[in-house]
């Protein structure tokens, strides 16, 4: 009798002890939807993600099914994927303009999906602090989608496949306008695009020199882009960083485009120091993204290195990165430093930045 | 017999029990042996506190101009007191105007003395300067470096003027380069005394922006290239660093 108390005292104990001492054993497997994990390359800066919409693999699945359904505009005739195709990193292949479901022409360039994470705005303005909180306009935009999230709601309700979707997906919150933008926005998170180009794999292997893998002219290129003397590019597109851009203080800039702007940030923040300033875009996949520049102005990456060689214009916002490379006593006009060697040669090293995996990737393709 | 066995037992689990968590449940609290110095920094310009992105200055050469960005690193802090003598401490910061959560940082594991005097520099001594595999404040994905050559930037500080012909011109100075490191000394101007009962006292460090322009070399903002970056631009770097070594105060 004595003998089993001991024990059971002793027993007591040591589960005590065992379980006051394992405060990070998981905790008891749950039923809902399974946690999914972003693949992100090494080295990257940790992603900007939304701590109330965590990223599941039957949300995921959910967000690329609506991603591509044509259901999602008033007519019926147009998806997201529409204008931002995956073939063409997705943008809408070379378009300046997007035309909407009802034929109406928009006044932007579609920007290209990928690597959303690590922004701190969305759209060309910014706009849009998150991905979740976007989702609702290019639905409803009379030149876009032209469809009101709450019809779009009823639709999906009344729709043979979606209800179980979304209960799977989200057990028991049903369709509502949240979850249909989370769904999306979590698939939106899942494409990302580095680790395969040649630029990370160079850079991967020797982060202090990556030009001594390259061909003679890439490095040229690169070296070139990065000299404040010449392409002088690596201020507003950081090449440290994922995006290929600047997630700080010149994540939106004015690289000079027009001499008179009339829109840009400053439509998000009412600072008139942001007008004329527009997202510093990522530099990864030029070659399947173009046109170029918010309004879709360039055709080709030669015609964009001529404007910061020789085309930007001054205005009280322009950045000062370009006014280093202007004329003081010339009303600040640009003094010309780049050769078509050097413009040729920055190009060679932007194309080490193609993704050619994105483009076919199963995992962001039509269901 | 059994009973001792068993005994013996239990007191083993139980003393294995007190021990075993010790890490995250001290039983005592020790007395402690050392304070902490929380550093504010605090931006002027004209003796006011620094408001961005609007045309409210004038530098002391006559040009109007407003700030829009300013970040520099703070490290190297030594302190001094008659107790302890010259005091170095383990700390860098990333100080950006624009991030009022970066204007405070706490300098931990102090030993007890009366602080008189604080050293430190802007800017990141040569070895960390050229080691920029880094995270966190020195993650170069912070915009502070240039290339993989030359560094960290120290002092990154940008705004606008407007020039002799009513033209509203930015302008951008970024300071580093090993030769270039700011090295600061200075007296605190209330004595911070950390003990058993004073664990902790606050710092103020004040940076007047404008002193970049001032003394002892008056700067013309028309007459200066509008953009710099060091080794471009050494002679002004120099003229700039030296008012620069100005700017600062403890309290
Ligand atoms: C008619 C063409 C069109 C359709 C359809 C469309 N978009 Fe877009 N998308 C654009 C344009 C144009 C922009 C840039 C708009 C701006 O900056 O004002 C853009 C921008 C974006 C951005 C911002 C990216 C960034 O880096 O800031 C996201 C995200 C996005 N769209 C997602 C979607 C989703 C999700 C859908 C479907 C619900 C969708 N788009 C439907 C044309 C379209
Ligand atoms: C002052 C910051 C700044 C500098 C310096 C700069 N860029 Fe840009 N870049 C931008 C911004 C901002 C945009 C988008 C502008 C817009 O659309 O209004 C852009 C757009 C681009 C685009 C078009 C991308 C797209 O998807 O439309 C390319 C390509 C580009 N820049 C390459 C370069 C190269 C090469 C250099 C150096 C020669 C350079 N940039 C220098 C800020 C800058």
């Amino acid at each position: 009798m004595k003998k089993s108390l001991y024990i059971l005292i002793g027993t007591a104990i040591l589960s005590f002890w065992l379980q006051s001492c394992s405060p990070d054993d998981p905790p008891a497997p749950e039923e809902g939807p399974t946690q999914l994990s972003l693949e992100i390359p090494d080295n990257w800066p940790k992603p900007n993600l939304l701590a109330e919409n965590q990223l599941t693999v039957e949300g995921v699945a959910l967000g690329r099914k609506l991603f591509y359904d044509k259901m999602l505009s008033g007519n019926g005739t147009q998806a997201c994927a529409d204008c931002h195709n995956q073939g063409a990193g997705f943008t809408d292949v070379q378009k300046k303009f997007s035309t909407g479901s009802e034929g109406l022409v928009g006044t932007r360039n579609a920007m290209p999906l990928f690597n959303l994470n690590w922004s701190h705005g969305y759209f060309w303005d910014g706009r849009q602090p998150t991905l979740e909180s976007l989702i609702q306009e290019p639905m409803e935009a009379h030149n876009e989608m032209n469809l009101e999230i709450e019809t779009a709601v009823t639709r999906l309700q009344d729709d043979p496949e979606y209800p179980a979707l979304f209960q799977k997906a989200f057990p028991g919150q049903g369709i509502t306008t949240t979850t249909l933008r989370f769904a999306i926005a979590q698939f939106l998170r899942t494409i990302i695009s580095g680790g395969d180009t040649k630029w990370d794999q160079y850079f991967a292997a020797n982060r202090l020199n990556p030009e001594k893998l390259m061909t003679a002219q890439e490095a040229r290129g690169y070296l070139a882009f990065i000299s404040e003397e010449k392409g002088d590019c690596f201020h507003c597109h950081n090449p440290l960083s994922p995006l290929l851009n600047n997630t700080s203080d010149r994540e939106f800039a004015n690289n000079g485009l027009d001499a008179q702007p009339d829109s840009g940030r400053i439509k998000a923040t009412g600072n008139p120091n942001d007008l004329g300033k527009f997202k510093t875009p990522s530099l990864r996949n030029l070659s399947f993204t173009g046109p170029y520049m918010h309004d879709g102005r360039f055709e080709t990456l030669d015609q964009v290195l001529e404007h910061y060689n020789s085309g930007f214009k001054y205005s009280a916002t322009i950045d000062a990165v370009l006014i280093k490379h202007a004329d003081k006593d010339n009303n600040y006009a640009p003094i010309p430093r780049l050769t078509q060697q050097d413009k040729d040669d920055i190009i060679a090293f932007l194309k080490l930045l193609d993704d050619e995996t994105m483009l076919t990737n199963p995992k962001w393709s039509k269901p | 017999m059994k009973t001792t066995y068993f005994s013996s037992i239990l007191l083993v689990s139980s003393i294995f029990l007190l021990f075993a968590c010790s890490e995250k449940e001290p039983t005592a609290t020790p007395q402690p042996r050392g304070g902490e110095i929380k550093v504010h920094l605090n931006h002027t310009v004209n003796g006011k506190t620094a408001e961005r992105d609007q045309f409210l200055y004038m530098t002391e050469a006559g040009d109007s101009f407003q700030v829009t960005l300013l970040q520099y690193y703070l490290s190297n802090f030594e302190f001094h007191s008659p107790e302890t003598g010259w005091k170095k401490m383990d700390k860098y910061q990333l100080i950006r105007l624009n991030e009022a959560g970066t204007h405070d940082f706490t300098i931990k594991d102090m030993p007890f003395g009366a602080y008189d005097s604080v050293r430190f520099y802007v800017g990141l001594d040569s070895a960390t300067n050229h080691d920029i595999d880094k995270e966190a404040d020195l993650d170069p994905g912070n915009e502070m470096v240039w290339t993989w050559n030359t560094g960290y930037i120290f002092y990154m500080f940008e705004g606008k003027f407007i020039d002799n012909n009513d033209v509203v011109v930015p302008f951008a100075y970024h300071i580093g380069m090993d030769a270039y490191l700011m090295k600061y000394e200075m007296p605190i101007q209330s004595v911070k005394t950390l003990s058993t009962s004073a664990t902790q006292a606050d710092l103020e460090l004040q940076l007047e922006i404008d002193q970049i322009f001032r003394s002892p070399n008056l700067i013309e903002l028309n007459t200066i290239a509008p953009v710099s970056h060091t080794f471009d631009e050494p002679a002004l770097t120099t003229l700039l660093k030296d008012n620069l070594l100005d700017a600062f105060t403890a309290k």
